[in-house]
């Protein structure tokens, strides 16, 4: 629970969100390599480009479900409740860089109705 | 152009959706060779914005089963410098201006506060590695127009959906 609330501050940039208990964990942890002379000796320009470096990963990995879902139900209800006074256009610029999840919440977002703009560049 | 109206639809419950080329990459210099022939059905001259923001006026204007309305998406493709975003912007600059013209008969039927919003997202080789890297300025921005519209803090309305 810690998890995905800590990673929806993040995602949100807020920051002092309800948690159930004071444990106190951070949502992602990040795969950067640690400065050794190891590292250093290495090329990391092979793991960089496959993009294994500094990409975030969750904890919890049964929490990334949870927040796609609530990210979902908040972009749904937002846009429900202001349906009758606005409507949304989003430009995603630079879509082809959109990583698994945030193709996952775009699956999500297109099975269900919204009132809603959406260009993508790709 | 029949084609992007094929494909979009006109006001239909279904998502919609288009898959768009524009013209070729300028920095191409030899233009005779098999790729480049390839790029000769483009849509680049055309004047599509117009069609565009026709296809977008007839989604928005359309009420009817709006409740399973899902969303107007238009995805635009094509090779690095070849004027993805250049369109993206033209597009928002036209549709912004043409606003009260497309909006009228909403602004009619219902109430005069109808409006467009927009929300830009650009997406980074950085951002990509982050967790719903691409949209997370647009969550933020929607967080944003929502606590002001509530007149509510954002960690409450957060809060309140956990």
């Amino acid at each position: 629970m810690s998890d995905k609330i800590e990673a929806i501050e993040q995602i949100f940039k807020l920051k002092h969100l309800h948690r159930n208990h004071n444990k106190q964990k951070a949502g992602f942890k990040t795969n950067r390599p640690r400065r050794s002379a190891d590292t250093h000796k290495r090329s990391t320009y092979d793991a960089k480009s496959s993009g294994l470096i500094g990409r975030e990963k969750l904890e919890d990995p049964d929490a990334e479900a949870d927040i796609l879902k609530f990210v979902h139900d908040f972009i749904t209800h937002v846009v429900e409740r202001l349906r009758n006074t606005m409507c949304f256009v989003v430009v995603l610029d630079g879509a082809v860089l959109l990583n698994a999840p945030s193709w996952t919440l775009f699956n999500l977002m297109a099975s269900s109705p919204l009132y809603m703009v959406l260009v993508m560049c790709l | 152009m029949k084609d992007l109206n094929k494909v979009g639809g006109r006001g239909s419950a279904k998502h919609q959706s288009s898959m768009m080329r524009i013209h070729a990459n300028p920095f191409f210099v030899d233009r005779d060779n098999t790729y480049m022939r390839n790029f000769h059905d483009a849509y680049g001259r055309e004047d599509l914005i117009a069609t565009v923001i026709e296809d977008i006026e007839s989604y928005v204007v359309d009420v009817k089963n709006l409740d399973k309305k899902h969303f107007w998406a238009l995805a635009v493709r094509g090779d690095i410098g070849s004027g993805k975003t250049l369109f993206a912007r033209k597009l928002l600059l036209e549709l912004s201006s043409h606003e009260y013209q497309i909006l009228r008969p909403l602004i009619k039927q219902n109430n005069s506060q109808f409006h467009f919003r927009y929300i830009v997202s650009s997406g980074t080789s950085n951002g990509s590695l982050k967790f719903l890297g691409i949209w997370r300025p647009f969550l933020r921005q929607l967080l944003e127009i929502y606590s002001t519209h509530e007149h509510q803090s954002k960690e409450r309305i957060i809060n309140s959906q956990i």
